[in-house]
Protein backbone atom coordinates (compact mmCIF):
# COMPACT_ATOMS: atom_id res chain seq x y z
CA UNK A 1 0.00 0.00 0.00
CA UNK A 2 1.50 3.45 -0.75
CA UNK A 3 0.00 6.98 0.23
CA UNK A 4 0.61 9.98 -2.15
CA UNK A 5 0.17 12.54 1.24
CA UNK A 6 2.94 14.71 1.12
CA UNK A 7 4.70 15.61 4.74
CA UNK A 8 5.24 18.70 6.05
CA UNK A 9 8.24 19.67 8.21
CA UNK A 10 7.58 21.28 11.29
CA UNK A 11 9.87 23.95 11.35
CA UNK A 12 10.35 27.17 13.78
CA UNK A 13 8.95 30.38 12.20
CA UNK A 14 10.70 32.36 9.84
CA UNK A 15 13.22 34.56 11.35
CA UNK A 16 13.96 32.29 14.30
CA UNK A 17 11.98 31.90 17.88
CA UNK A 18 11.26 35.03 19.70
CA UNK A 19 14.62 35.42 22.46
CA UNK A 20 13.80 34.20 26.25
CA UNK A 21 12.92 37.34 28.60
CA UNK A 22 15.64 36.33 31.34
CA UNK A 23 15.67 40.12 32.73
CA UNK A 24 14.36 40.99 36.25
CA UNK A 25 11.19 42.21 37.36
CA UNK A 26 12.29 44.21 40.50
CA UNK A 27 9.47 44.57 43.16
CA UNK A 28 7.25 47.94 43.20
CA UNK A 29 9.06 49.52 46.04
CA UNK A 30 7.06 50.86 49.18
CA UNK A 31 10.06 50.89 52.44
CA UNK A 32 13.30 52.91 51.99
CA UNK A 33 15.73 52.43 54.29
CA UNK A 34 14.59 56.14 55.53
CA UNK A 35 11.30 55.00 55.92
CA UNK A 36 12.40 51.46 57.89
CA UNK A 37 14.89 52.85 60.27
CA UNK A 38 13.08 55.66 61.87
CA UNK A 39 9.76 53.32 61.90
CA UNK A 40 11.79 50.74 63.53
CA UNK A 41 13.78 53.27 66.36
CA UNK A 42 10.32 55.04 67.28
CA UNK A 43 8.29 51.48 67.44
CA UNK A 44 11.31 50.17 69.58
CA UNK A 45 10.79 53.16 71.79
CA UNK A 46 7.65 53.26 71.96
CA UNK A 47 7.48 49.78 72.72
CA UNK A 48 10.57 49.66 75.54
CA UNK A 49 8.98 52.61 77.34
CA UNK A 50 5.08 50.93 77.19
CA UNK A 51 7.40 47.68 78.62
CA UNK A 52 8.44 49.59 81.45
CA UNK A 53 5.27 51.01 82.52
CA UNK A 54 4.30 47.54 82.52
CA UNK A 55 6.83 45.79 84.27
CA UNK A 56 6.73 48.68 87.07
CA UNK A 57 2.78 47.92 87.65
CA UNK A 58 4.06 43.90 87.95
CA UNK A 59 6.41 44.79 90.21
CA UNK A 60 4.41 46.73 92.33
CA UNK A 61 1.47 44.28 92.40
CA UNK A 62 4.49 41.88 93.21
CA UNK A 63 5.27 43.51 96.01
CA UNK A 64 2.04 44.16 97.35
CA UNK A 65 1.54 40.30 97.33
CA UNK A 66 4.58 39.40 99.49
CA UNK A 67 4.09 42.12 101.70
CA UNK A 68 0.46 40.63 102.34
CA UNK A 69 1.99 37.31 102.64
CA UNK A 70 4.44 38.49 104.84
CA UNK A 71 2.01 39.75 107.18
CA UNK A 72 -0.38 36.82 107.38
CA UNK A 73 2.47 34.16 107.77
CA UNK A 74 2.76 34.66 111.46
CA UNK A 75 -0.63 34.32 111.85
CA UNK A 76 -1.42 31.18 109.81
CA UNK A 77 1.89 29.47 111.22
CA UNK A 78 0.62 30.34 114.77
CA UNK A 79 -2.28 28.68 114.02
CA UNK A 80 -0.90 25.92 112.20
CA UNK A 81 1.39 25.79 115.66
CA UNK A 82 -1.61 25.78 117.98
CA UNK A 83 -3.08 23.42 116.12
CA UNK A 84 -0.49 20.83 116.26
CA UNK A 85 -0.78 21.28 119.80
CA UNK A 86 -3.94 20.60 120.51
CA UNK A 87 -3.98 17.81 118.02
CA UNK A 88 -1.25 16.13 120.36
CA UNK A 89 -3.01 16.48 123.19
CA UNK A 90 -5.67 15.25 121.65
CA UNK A 91 -3.68 12.09 120.59
CA UNK A 92 -2.31 11.58 124.21
CA UNK A 93 -5.60 11.35 125.88
CA UNK A 94 -6.75 9.10 123.19
CA UNK A 95 -3.90 7.06 124.28
CA UNK A 96 -4.51 6.85 127.73
CA UNK A 97 -7.97 6.30 126.93
CA UNK A 98 -7.33 2.73 124.93
CA UNK A 99 -4.27 1.54 127.09
CA UNK A 100 -5.83 1.91 130.01
CA UNK A 101 -5.82 -1.86 130.46
CA UNK A 102 -2.78 -2.50 129.37
CA UNK A 103 -0.14 -3.01 131.97
CA UNK A 104 2.59 -0.68 132.18
CA UNK A 105 1.61 1.66 130.34
CA UNK A 106 1.73 5.42 129.86
CA UNK A 107 1.03 7.72 127.42
CA UNK A 108 4.29 8.55 124.76
CA UNK A 109 5.80 5.10 126.41
CA UNK A 110 6.67 1.33 125.11
CA UNK A 111 5.31 -0.18 128.39
CA UNK A 112 6.74 2.38 130.64
CA UNK A 113 10.01 2.63 128.53
CA UNK A 114 10.64 6.63 127.23
CA UNK A 115 10.97 6.85 124.00
CA UNK A 116 14.20 9.19 124.04
CA UNK A 117 15.77 8.30 127.46
CA UNK A 118 18.05 11.60 127.23
CA UNK A 119 15.75 14.92 125.83
CA UNK A 120 15.09 16.95 128.85
CA UNK A 121 11.61 17.13 130.18
CA UNK A 122 10.99 20.64 128.45
CA UNK A 123 12.10 19.89 125.22
CA UNK A 124 9.53 19.59 122.41
CA UNK A 125 9.98 16.06 120.79
CA UNK A 126 7.89 16.22 117.35
CA UNK A 127 5.97 12.66 116.85
CA UNK A 128 6.82 11.15 113.85
CA UNK A 129 4.19 11.40 110.88
CA UNK A 130 3.13 7.60 111.73
CA UNK A 131 2.57 8.41 115.37
CA UNK A 132 0.69 11.32 114.44
CA UNK A 133 -1.61 9.36 112.47
CA UNK A 134 -1.37 5.97 114.83
CA UNK A 135 -5.35 6.38 116.13
CA UNK A 136 -6.54 7.04 112.61
CA UNK A 137 -7.63 4.58 109.74
CA UNK A 138 -4.95 3.27 107.21
CA UNK A 139 -6.38 5.50 105.08
CA UNK A 140 -6.44 8.43 106.58
CA UNK A 141 -2.55 8.12 107.16
CA UNK A 142 -1.83 7.32 103.26
CA UNK A 143 -4.09 10.13 102.52
CA UNK A 144 -2.00 12.61 104.16
CA UNK A 145 0.99 10.84 103.98
CA UNK A 146 0.84 11.79 100.21
CA UNK A 147 -0.02 15.28 100.54
CA UNK A 148 3.40 15.86 103.24
CA UNK A 149 5.74 13.47 100.91
CA UNK A 150 4.90 14.62 97.77
CA UNK A 151 7.96 15.43 95.48
CA UNK B 1 34.70 10.01 115.93
CA UNK B 2 37.51 7.17 116.18
CA UNK B 3 40.98 8.18 113.77
CA UNK B 4 40.84 5.94 110.59
CA UNK B 5 43.23 2.71 110.92
CA UNK B 6 45.00 3.72 107.53
CA UNK B 7 45.92 7.25 107.25
CA UNK B 8 46.57 8.74 103.78
CA UNK B 9 45.89 12.02 102.42
CA UNK B 10 42.54 10.32 100.74
CA UNK B 11 41.31 9.93 104.07
CA UNK B 12 41.88 13.42 105.11
CA UNK B 13 40.45 14.85 101.71
CA UNK B 14 37.09 12.50 102.04
CA UNK B 15 35.48 12.66 105.22
CA UNK B 16 31.45 12.06 105.90
CA UNK B 17 30.22 14.78 104.21
CA UNK B 18 26.86 14.44 105.83
CA UNK B 19 25.73 14.48 109.24
CA UNK B 20 22.17 15.93 111.08
CA UNK B 21 23.93 18.87 111.55
CA UNK B 22 22.54 20.50 108.43
CA UNK B 23 19.26 21.12 110.02
CA UNK B 24 18.10 17.62 110.35
CA UNK B 25 15.62 15.90 112.13
CA UNK B 26 17.87 14.50 114.66
CA UNK B 27 20.59 17.06 115.04
CA UNK B 28 19.75 17.87 118.76
CA UNK B 29 20.31 14.14 119.41
CA UNK B 30 23.35 13.66 117.45
CA UNK B 31 25.13 16.84 118.65
CA UNK B 32 24.64 15.11 122.45
CA UNK B 33 26.10 11.97 121.17
CA UNK B 34 29.25 13.82 119.94
CA UNK B 35 29.37 16.21 122.77
CA UNK B 36 29.77 13.22 124.92
CA UNK B 37 31.71 11.06 123.29
CA UNK B 38 34.37 14.02 122.54
CA UNK B 39 34.18 14.45 126.52
CA UNK B 40 34.36 11.52 127.30
CA UNK B 41 37.32 9.79 124.41
CA UNK B 42 36.56 6.83 122.52
CA UNK B 43 36.82 3.80 125.31
CA UNK B 44 34.83 5.65 128.19
CA UNK B 45 32.41 6.78 125.58
CA UNK B 46 30.66 3.41 124.82
CA UNK B 47 29.61 3.06 127.94
CA UNK B 48 29.31 6.37 129.31
CA UNK B 49 27.51 7.59 126.46
CA UNK B 50 24.79 4.72 125.56
CA UNK B 51 22.07 6.70 126.18
CA UNK B 52 22.73 9.04 123.75
CA UNK B 53 23.70 6.55 121.53
CA UNK B 54 20.48 4.85 121.93
CA UNK B 55 18.38 7.61 121.37
CA UNK B 56 20.68 8.91 118.17
CA UNK B 57 19.39 5.55 117.03
CA UNK B 58 16.34 5.31 117.48
CA UNK B 59 15.93 9.31 115.69
CA UNK B 60 17.76 7.33 112.76
CA UNK B 61 15.13 4.33 112.76
CA UNK B 62 12.11 4.79 114.90
CA UNK B 63 12.83 1.09 116.38
CA UNK B 64 10.53 2.02 119.21
CA UNK B 65 7.88 4.12 117.95
CA UNK B 66 6.84 1.95 115.14
CA UNK B 67 6.89 -1.28 117.88
CA UNK B 68 4.37 1.42 119.66
CA UNK B 69 2.24 1.74 116.90
CA UNK B 70 1.98 -1.74 116.46
CA UNK B 71 1.27 -2.31 119.89
CA UNK B 72 -1.23 0.30 120.21
CA UNK B 73 -3.05 -0.65 117.05
CA UNK B 74 -3.68 -4.53 118.08
CA UNK B 75 -5.14 -3.28 121.14
CA UNK B 76 -7.45 -1.19 119.38
CA UNK B 77 -8.50 -3.90 116.70
CA UNK B 78 -8.79 -6.41 119.90
CA UNK B 79 -11.02 -3.64 121.23
CA UNK B 80 -13.24 -3.10 117.96
CA UNK B 81 -13.48 -7.13 117.83
CA UNK B 82 -14.85 -7.23 121.29
CA UNK B 83 -17.25 -4.50 120.78
CA UNK B 84 -15.94 -2.32 123.39
CA UNK B 85 -15.82 0.67 121.79
CA UNK B 86 -18.63 2.97 120.94
CA UNK B 87 -20.24 2.57 117.51
CA UNK B 88 -18.88 5.55 115.04
CA UNK B 89 -15.77 6.45 117.39
CA UNK B 90 -13.74 3.28 116.96
CA UNK B 91 -10.79 5.68 115.19
CA UNK B 92 -10.00 9.05 116.39
CA UNK B 93 -10.71 12.08 113.81
CA UNK B 94 -8.57 12.84 112.08
CA UNK B 95 -6.36 15.86 112.81
CA UNK B 96 -5.95 18.93 110.45
CA UNK B 97 -4.23 18.59 106.99
CA UNK B 98 -1.94 21.16 107.63
CA UNK B 99 -1.41 21.04 111.30
CA UNK B 100 1.59 18.54 111.30
CA UNK B 101 4.80 19.89 110.66
CA UNK B 102 7.63 22.30 112.25
CA UNK B 103 7.29 26.11 112.16
CA UNK B 104 8.52 26.54 108.87
CA UNK B 105 7.29 24.87 105.66
CA UNK B 106 9.26 21.45 104.84
CA UNK B 107 10.73 21.08 108.36
CA UNK B 108 9.30 18.14 110.24
CA UNK B 109 10.88 18.07 113.35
Amino acid sequence: MSSSTTYKQDLPPDGGYKKLDFSRVPARKIWNWYTIIPTYVVSTAVGIYLWRLNREQVRRERAENNSATVALMPLLIAEKDRNLLKTMRKIRDEETELMKNTEGWEAGTLYGEKVYKTSPEDEFVMPSFNEYYAHNKNEEFTKRFQFFFRF
Amino acid sequence: MPPPVIRTPFTDLLPAGYSHQFYGRCMKFEDRFLQCSEAYGAKLSEEKCLDYKNDLYECNSFEKQIKRIQVMQRERQKQIKAGERPKGKEYMEPPALNSYGGTFFGTHW
